[in-house]
């Protein structure tokens, strides 16, 4: 095992570890607006995957440049679910936690099978675009350049999230955060805050979902296994924190990555559990998490 | 003579910089019954709290039968003894109300029926056995303070806390709770007592204390304790001319928690005025406040500048104009100074949505020196002060303050009725309520005094400040 | 004490439960009687087990309030402990399914140590998480067969294994007899001081801290009575089935299938996961059977539509068509 066999597995792990830390951030920002666990968030990158697949095989249009479409896709399907569903969830009045866990479960079930209705349960993938097939090496390290630019663009499509917090909209975001009865106080309206939320969160994990698309199979079930890194990933982080979703994120990345390394790719998973069930234990509210 | 049940050495407690107790220190009697007295923020909460073991004083001890309890937390308080009531009722609303009884009965037994007939033991003392399979939320308001001392009383306490059991009830209604205070007193408990109807509170309890502003002030007899109150500020009203009321409320009405606290209330306001509310604590300022601004479901009308708003959502009201700067602030403690007063013109449009902050920074100067500090590391007043200044960032036509000077220092006080003259200068028309009688009629153009849910009087503020009758209704001498 | 007890509001429940619970047993037990369809018979043993499954979910979920996803652990753990003990130590099912549930309820008081301390979503995540890593270590483990499952021999025909020469017919009534006394525990826990505390605490936490509540032990044996019988029932259903896999005994839609009956029928009511089976259950086999299988999808979507609109159209549950009123406070508990 050469020092350049482990360089590249962990250079790779971390940027997928970016993927990850991007699809927490939608999750964390969500949870940490309104205390509601998307259990469907898994089920938005698959749509996003397939919407990049479709919006491809038709108009030949690459991924790279679905970016911005398949992101205001996500935002409007985002915003239309919290209208239409997570908000009705929160004004129930018996048992309000549990109705939104079961609600967002139902809706991740929905999604996969229509996703299996619609596309049937074959294994797709793109294998033409710009980045397909493509490598970049930096020194010994190879890497394929799908996996490269979407450790990137995700990055990137980060620092943006941690740009917009410091808007004036971000202030008010936190604000809604902090005390969302008091935001009215101020004229503003909270259920527009929540929307704008929900859209953001679903833009973020579309963004992370066109640059899967370019690298990872396609199929109905996909989005449960990221949504499984994805609760992982923030619950160590923190909800709530964005920061931590990145720190996190990274952890998760390369630790699963070593784990598929040095024990066995099957039980690459393990690595990620064990770390949290650690974290659990010692730290329950994550790194940087406030409860 | 016996050790005394309960002793306080030098209790102090700050909260974010507000100093809540100071130094208090005081006995009680085995089998006695005091009183806590003292006007809103003097610390009675603070101090309860601190006895029942829900929080934990910064320095001090407090010794029950002789045992150190500060910092025990409240499960092991009440094991050893401590009963409490809580000042806004607590009941188990999926419960009916012997089943809330058998929860405290549970803390001494494990068995259901046992905790069952003691329940039911205690609901008779307090004259509740009739209503036992009654869901707790269908009580009424007397009935439900009774609930919460016979589910403090099952838990076999020595000591009883009383948290105002008496606030807002009618004078019969006071009667039958003087009396079960008296009927557990009998049983060999000791009682403390927080009340604000010193008329009923007085001839009941063997002694009592006096807080204000978070130290004792006195102690001992009711007869020590009465003293003439008089009062030196000068008196003095602007009359403007009422220009047609800008807020018109009709027949208003309000339930808080189940509990009805707005019985039908008349009210204007005119262009240019600074109307008080006054009324002691439990009369339903803060939720007369909080219906006009959209923060809760109200029956009635509410006219603002010609338009109905009574059924409008918070957040477009607060665009209309009319502002409500609530009891405890509600700040973004989290985020600076400068952060909280920008968000206030957040629902503004336009180049020149900042521009009240130079008014701001002129009234309250501190607040320009603290800009990046976080606001929850303010100090009460500056508190105040930024609260008062985001709400100004949100370019209100009608200004509603609640308690504005609940829990801040004298001086500062001045200060803050000090700007609120200024703003109402500038044409901002201010609905004030207050528990401070005499300063806030001093500024203000008229006054409304208000009594469990109802409005009692009403005039020039001028008048109200110098009527000795409610005066004695008010404070009780 | 020696107070004459007084019949109330309360007693008076307590009785009409037991009387209903025990015509609707009686019934029950003679339900398949006339019904000689063996597919349809089977489909009612499925829905019992999952009845007593749910009730045994209601006890921590429902009345504690501590939403676990991740309960399938304790269902697998049972049915491989009593599988394994069988198969390679010859001891009969009847003692094994005991064993199961004691190393189920261990599991369950392991797991709830740290998780209690957690807050309702945050608990959720972390029994899914559990619950998933578990699934993947039984798949890659030799020991138990891996992910290639573990047939159980039929040669005995001895009730003393629960294995039987008729057929469906007794694992009916060893299914009735399961859910019975799940039903009996859940009766139990109800009316007793934990039942009470939980109740208490999701109502108003500071008010019942001030009642000398204390929650966390109570929460212990709770989270360990449901792992116990769960994973009696896991026991069962491996007799039954007679072949066991992780597939099928643990994984997150066996956590959700657990869970779903307690949610959609009232959680936190002794009826709930009872009426919740009675529905979901031939639902979910019927639609799996006719419009699932290979590349369907439909069945997911009409799953998935009729979790959605049932918790939003009815959160108290389907039990509140019938009036009963749930017995389990507020929300989910957030405080230990």
């Amino acid at each position: 095992m050469s020092a350049a066999l482990i360089a590249q597995v962990a250079i790779g792990g971390l940027l997928m570890g970016l993927v990850y830390a991007l699809v927490a951030a939608g999750l964390s920002l969500i949870f940490g607006l309104m205390d509601v666990v998307n259990f469907a968030h898994g089920e938005l990158l698959m749509l996003a995957m397939y919407a990049t697949f479709v919006i491809h095989e038709n108009s030949g249009l690459d991924p790279l440049l679905q970016l911005p479409l398949v992101a205001v896709i996500l935002f409007a399907l985002g915003v239309a679910i919290y209208r239409g569903l997570i908000s009705r969830a929160l004004d129930v009045r018996f048992n309000t936690g549990m109705v939104q866990i079961f609600v967002t479960f139902g809706l991740s079930i929905f999604l996969v099978g229509a996703a299996q209705l619609t596309f049937g349960s074959d294994f797709r993938s793109i294998n033409d675009g710009f980045l397909s097939n493509r490598t970049a090496s930096i020194g010994s390290v190879v890497l394929p350049l799908s996996q490269l630019a979407a450790g990137l663009v995700c990055l990137i499509a980060f620092a943006a999230l941690v740009l917009m917090s410091r808007t004036e909209f971000g202030r008010a975001l936190e604000a809604t955060r902090e005390d969302r009865d008091a935001v009215a106080l101020i004229g503003i309206d909270r259920q527009r805050v929540f929307s704008i939320g929900w859209g953001i969160g679903a833009a973020t994990v579309g963004i992370a979902g066109v640059m899967l698309a370019n690298f990872y199979y396609i199929s109905p079930t996909v989005g449960s296994n990221f949504a499984l890194i994805a609760y992982v990933t923030v619950a160590l982080g923190g909800f709530g924190s964005l920061l931590g979703a990145l720190v996190a994120g990274l952890v998760v990345g390369l630790a699963e990555a070593l784990t598929a390394l040095v024990i066995d790719p099957s039980l690459k998973q393990i690595g990620i559990f064990a770390i949290y069930v650690l974290v659990l234990m010692v730290r329950p509210r994550g790194l940087f998490g406030r409860l | 003579m016996s050790e005394p049940i309960l002793q306080l050495r030098s209790v102090s407690k700050s909260f974010s910089g507000i100093a809540a107790n100071v130094d208090i220190s005081f006995d009680v009697a085995r089998g006695e019954i005091l009183g806590l007295i003292g006007p809103n923020g003097a610390g009675k909460s603070s101090l309860f709290n601190s006895i029942s073991g829900a929080i934990v004083p910064d320095r001090g001890e407090i010794l029950f039968e002789g045992k150190r309890i500060s910092g025990l937390g409240p499960v092991a308080c009440t094991k050893r003894g401590i009963g409490r009531t809580f000042q806004v009722v607590r009941s188990f609303d999926s419960m009916t109300v012997l089943e809330n009884v058998m929860v405290g009965a549970f803390a001494r037994v494990q068995r259901a029926r046992h905790a069952m007939a003691r329940a039911l033991e205690v609901l008779t003392v307090c004259g509740l056995d009739r209503r036992a399979d009654m869901p707790a939320d269908a009580l009424t308001p007397p009935e439900k303070r009774r609930l919460e001392v016979a589910r403090a009383l099952a838990t076999e306490p020595r000591l009883l806390l009383l948290d105002e059991m008496l606030t807002g009830l009618t004078p019969t209604e006071a009667q039958e709770g003087v009396q079960l205070v008296r009927a557990v007193c009998a049983r060999g408990i000791t009682i403390i007592m927080v009340e604000h109807v010193m008329e009923v509170l007085l001839p009941l309890v063997d002694r009592a204390v006096v807080l204000h502003l978070g130290r004792k002030l006195a102690e001992g007899t009711p007869a020590e304790i009465v003293r003439n109150p008089g009062s030196s500020a000068p008196i003095w009203a602007t009359a403007m001319p009422p220009d047609g009321p800008l807020l018109s409320v009709r027949g208003l009405t309000a339930a808080y928690r189940g509990l009805r606290a707005l019985h039908g209330i008349d009210l204007t306001a005119s262009a240019g005025e600074i109307v008080a509310v006054v009324g002691a604590n439990g009369a339903g300022k803060s939720t007369l406040l909080r219906g006009i601004a959209g923060q809760m479901q109200t029956g009635g009308g509410i006219v603002f500048d010609g338009r109905s708003i009574a059924r409008m959502p918070a957040h477009r009201i607060n665009r209309l104009g009319v502002v409500l700067v609530p009891e405890g602030r509600r700040l973004f403690g989290r985020l600076s100074v400068e952060d909280n007063l920008r968000l206030g013109a957040y629902a503004r449009r336009g180049p020149d949505r900042f521009r009240p902050l130079d008014l701001v920074f002129s009234l309250f100067p501190r607040l320009q020196e603290r800009l990046s500090q976080r606001a929850e590391t303010l100090s009460g007043g500056e508190q105040q002060m930024l609260a008062i200044g985001r709400a100004l960032m949100t370019n209100p036509r009608l200004l509603m303050l609640d308690e504005p000077s609940q829990g801040i220092m004298p001086r500062l006080v001045d200060d803050i009725l000090a700007a609120v003259q200024r703003i109402r200068g500038l044409g901002v028309t201010i609905l004030i309520v207050e528990q401070r009688l005499v300063e806030t009629l001093a500024i203000a153009d008229r006054a409304y005094v208000l009594q469990t849910g109802r409005i009692v009087m009403s005039g020039p503020a001028a008048e109200i400040a110098s009527d000795a009758e409610i005066r004695r209704a008010y404070l009780g001498m | 004490m020696n107070l004459p007890f007084r019949p109330n509001a309360i007693t008076r429940r307590r009785r009409r439960e037991l009387l209903v619970g025990a015509v609707l047993l009686a019934l029950l037990g003679l339900l398949p009687l006339p019904i000689g369809n063996v597919y349809l018979r089977g489909l009612i043993v499925l829905t019992l087990l999952y009845a007593g499954l749910s009730q045994g979910w209601n006890v921590l979920g429902g009345y504690c309030g501590q939403i676990s996803l991740g309960h399938a652990l304790y269902f697998g753990i049972g049915a491989y402990a009593s599988t394994i003990l069988f198969t390679r130590f010859g001891i009969p099912p009847t003692l094994g399914m005991f064993a199961g549930g004691v190393l189920a309820a261990l599991a369950a008081l392991l797991l709830g140590w740290p998780c209690f301390r957690l807050s309702g979503h945050y608990y959720a995540i972390a029994t899914l998480v559990i619950g998933l890593m578990a699934e993947l270590l039984v798949q890659n483990w030799g020991f138990v067969n891996a992910a290639m499952g573990v047939t159980i021999p039929f040669h005995t025909r001895s009730w003393v294994n629960l294995e039987f020469r008729v057929g469906v017919l007794p694992f009916h009534y060893v299914m009735l007899a399961y859910t019975a006394i799940a039903w009996i525990i859940a009766w139990l826990v109800e009316g007793s001081r934990w039942g009470f505390y939980w109740r208490a605490v999701k109502d108003d936490g500071t008010a019942a801290q001030s009642l000398a509540v204390r929650v966390f032990p109570s929460k212990m044996a709770a989270a360990s009575i449901s792992g116990a019988i769960t994973g009696v029932g896991g026991a069962l259903y491996a007799q039954y089935i007679g072949f066991i896999d992780p597939d099928s005994t643990l994984g997150l839609s066996l956590s959700v299938l657990i869970a779903l009956p307690a949610v959609v029928g009232g959680v936190g009511t002794l009826w709930g996961p009872l009426i919740g089976a009675a529905v979901l259950i031939p639902l979910q086999q019927l639609s799996a059977a006719w419009l699932g299988g290979a590349g369907g999808g439909v069945d997911l979507m009409i799953y998935g539509a009729l979790i959605v609109a049932l918790a939003l159209a009815r959160p108290q549950g389907l039990v509140s068509l019938f009036g009963v009123r749930s017995r389990s406070g507020g929300e989910v508990a957030d405080d230990v």
